[in-house]
């Protein structure tokens, strides 16, 4: 049981999807996954605050399973920089999750940016939900990060969804140039995206998460663990880089 | 036992393609997997001009050499004057059994004059059409549906069933359109599929995995996982697809 799934969802979201505790918790024992980043969804009233609060009461549940990341909309300024100093310092969590899509803001704009004083003051890494067109594209992740060389930031579906395979080629040029972006692997297309990734940057920056619920956990662990790669690299994206990254050995 | 089919696989060989796919690489694949047979067509339009290079000969001697497993589809650019003469002598002399468009690629939408004229030829000729849909433009559902509509004696194939974002646009065309299949490869939703069955019963769906770059073994689980009856699991891997090919006839 050496799984770790560095992208899940806790809650009821305005966007149609959601889960309980309850429900990861069995999933996670069926498919063999023994620890899950948690992350709050935008719930219907749109105050991210109390999912944070949620969340933090999930992991005091399953606190050796179960690791939380912060979600705040950048646009609300001071107030989003507060809250993330409260996640972290007083709830505990280990990181922080921005999804430009269903906070409607660029990744690369200014209260993103203004936001990453914080990080860096915190020491956390930054996930970023990726590959969504005019707010998240691999270009406007790498815009970041090469802004931010000092952050580590995790960029969701690699930085691509795009069923044509048009944006590989940017995906991989944003992970070339920036060695602090890592892969997160959910939804990907193409599973030879990720193995032909492996010579050209290494294992180190590669991390599976299944973005549960809205994508399915159940299919998304198999393709680090069905991946054409060695055992040993398989584990390294199936959980050692995510502890290592996190600081847990 | 039936013999699980893949409908939608990809060979290439073009010098200089990103992606050179000789017809061994999705051969060891559907091994893997426990696949039977698979449709393949290349990653690039016919006719093409290249010296030394022509992917409908590409195809051709694949599924010559290997007549037990491969089954060629003809992707074709319809704005060349040529293209229906050519999917002619594709299936009548050469024993291609579908035409595959990627209106993306080609930037002309579906129902374009040209187009419909190498649907009507596809239908003429008692071939199926596998169409790109996903979500870009010019491959949307609701774009497909126009040619859907204007040549209703075609029968349509959406790969990807709308991809990332458009898949319950692909279910309510088909809905509307009964000369139109969807198609499971690379889309990330495994409940869809099964909303999918649902709306239209799994005589309208096909399993895909638009390997090598998806992994058939991996895109078939992602099937097999969702809990249909052994009826529908023998349509949707392998009846249906056998039944829209010339060879069934």
């Amino acid at each position: 049981m050496s799984t770790l799934d560095f992208h899940t969802h806790l809650g009821t979201s305005i966007f149609g999807y959601g889960q309980t505790l309850e429900a990861l918790l069995e999933r996670m024992d069926r498919l063999e996954i023994a620890q899950a980043v948690v992350i709050p969804v935008q719930p219907l009233d749109y105050h991210l605050s109390p999912e944070n609060d949620a969340v933090a009461m999930a992991v005091l549940q399953a606190p050796q399973r179960l690791i939380g990341f912060a979600r705040v909309d950048p646009r609300q300024g001071e107030e989003a920089e507060m809250e993330l100093e409260r996640c972290i310092r007083h709830l505990g969590f280990k990181g922080l999750f921005l999804h430009p899509w269903e906070e409607t803001c660029p990744i690369n704009s200014a209260p993103v940016q203004a936001l990453m004083s914080v990080v860096k003051r915190l020491k956390i890494p930054v996930m970023i939900s990726g590959g969504h067109v005019r707010v998240s594209m691999a270009s406007q992740i790498a815009d970041l990060a090469s802004a931010f060389p000092e952050i580590t930031f995790i960029a969701t579906s690699g930085g691509q969804i795009n069923i044509s395979g048009v944006a590989l080629s940017e995906a991989t040029q944003m992970l070339k140039e920036n060695p602090n972006v890592y892969l997160e692997t959910s939804g990907i297309y193409r599973e030879d995206f990720i193995e032909d990734l492996v010579p050209q940057i290494g294992i180190e920056r590669l991390l599976f998460g299944s973005n549960s619920p809205e994508f399915s956990q159940e299919l998304e662990v198999l393709r680090p663990r069905m991946a054409h790669l060695s055992p040993s690299e398989r584990n390294a994206i199936l959980g050692e880089n995510a502890r290592r990254l996190l600081g847990f050995h | 036992m039936y013999p699980i089919i893949d409908a939608h696989t990809h060979i290439e060989g073009l010098p200089g393609c990103d992606w050179q796919d000789p017809p061994e690489l999705i051969l060891r694949l559907l091994d893997e997997a426990g696949i039977a047979r698979a449709v393949v067509m290349t990653y690039v339009d016919a006719p093409m001009e290249h010296e030394g290079y022509e992917p409908l000969a590409y195809v051709r001697e694949a599924f010559q050499r290997y007549p037990e497993r491969l089954i060629g589809f003809a992707r074709l650019d319809p704005g060349h004057a040529e293209a229906p003469a050519l999917l002619e002598q594709a299936v009548r002399e050469w024993g291609f059994q579908g035409l595959k468009l990627h209106p993306f690629g080609y930037r002309q939408m579906p129902d374009s004059p040209d187009t419909l004229k190498l649907l009507r030829k596809a239908a003429e000729l008692g071939v199926p059409t596998l169409f790109h849909c996903g979500d870009e433009e010019y491959t949307l559902p609701l774009q497909l549906e126009r040619a859907a509509k204007a040549c209703p004696e075609a029968k349509l194939i959406f790969g990807h069933m709308g991809g990332y974002f458009h898949v319950h646009d692909a279910i309510a065309v088909a809905q509307r359109c009964p000369n139109v299949w969807l198609e499971t490869s690379a889309t990330p939703h495994p409940e869809r599929i099964r909303e999918a069955v649902e709306a239209l019963g799994a005589e309208r769906v096909i399993f895909a995995s638009d390997g090598p770059g998806c992994d058939p073994g991996i895109e078939l689980k992602k099937v097999q996982m969702l809990g249909f009856s052994e009826q529908q699991l023998r349509l949707i891997l392998s009846e249906n697809i056998l039944r829209l090919l010339p060879e069934s006839l």
